[in-house]
């Protein structure tokens, strides 16, 4: 059985080398904490909706969790080796796509 | 969905794309961000092709489309009316700015993969027979349904 091992990230230039020194060693880190919250949010949305008032806006928690996905994201962008352009640019395109899903959606107050 | 709420969904959504593309993009601006969306051309490109589709939505240009619209001479025995300017600013300007969004997505998301492209592809499609039905259904004034 091989045995990875990472090195210990140093912090003394700051918490953040933490997350840098994760993402070096593990590639999915950041898509995967993205994919994680973008989830979270989608399915905690919808699912509480549905329990309070017993249907889900999917297209709405589905733009609302793009969204959020992408002020995560932003930050991420500020650091180097933290978030790739590509990954970026699906967590924008996903939120634009969700948009256009929400916008020709039928609400419930339409005739 | 009704003609007027589906204008009002393509309009919203080209002013949507651009919010979150403009909000992307001067956020790195702003604070020197390694990583921009601006950094990759098709992004750009799409969001110019975006920019340059909503600004016939100034009201001049709605306005004098419209004018040409209702100032249209009809012949007696004419079943319809010859001026369509106002159906390009409302439906199919907003229209290529949703195929350049689709565009995009196919890129970005399916990789540009011929294969894939027919899910953006026939979403984009779908949408452009509903503005025609409703062109149609303007000028003839029948039910396309």
């Amino acid at each position: 059985m091989t045995v990875y091992t990472y090195p210990q990230p140093n912090m003394s230039g700051g918490v953040d080398t933490l997350l840098v020194s994760t993402q070096a060693s593990l590639n999915a880190f950041v898509p995967l904490t993205l994919l994680f919250v973008f989830c979270i949010v989608l399915i905690g949305g919808a699912m509480s909706q549905k329990r309070r008032t017993g249907t889900a806006d999917i297209p709405m928690w589905s733009t609302l969790a793009g969204i959020s996905t992408l002020l995560i994201a932003l930050p991420m962008s500020l650091i180097e080796g933290l978030i790739r352009l590509d990954w970026l640019i699906i967590v924008v395109v996903l939120t634009i796509s969700s948009g256009i899903w929400l916008f020709l959606d039928r609400n419930r107050n339409e005739i | 969905m009704g003609q007027i709420k589906f204008i009002g969904s393509l309009l919203l959504i080209t002013l949507f794309t651009l919010a979150i593309m403009n909000y992307a993009i001067n956020f790195g601006t702003d604070n020197d961000a390694v990583v921009n969306l601006d950094q990759e051309t098709k992004v750009s490109n799409a969001k110019s092709s975006v920019e340059g589709e909503v600004k016939t939505f100034s009201v001049q240009v709605v306005s004098n489309s419209s004018k040409s619209f209702s100032e249209n001479t009809q012949d007696p025995g004419d079943e319809i009316i010859g001026g369509g300017g106002t159906f390009k600013n409302l439906f199919l300007n907003p229209l290529a700015a949703v195929r350049s969004i689709f565009g995009l997505a196919n890129d970005k998301i399916f990789g540009g993969n011929k294969a894939l492209a027919i899910i953006p592809t026939a979403l984009v499609a779908f949408l452009s027979i509903v503005a025609l039905m409703y062109i149609y259904k303007t000028i003839f004034g029948k039910n396309p349904d």
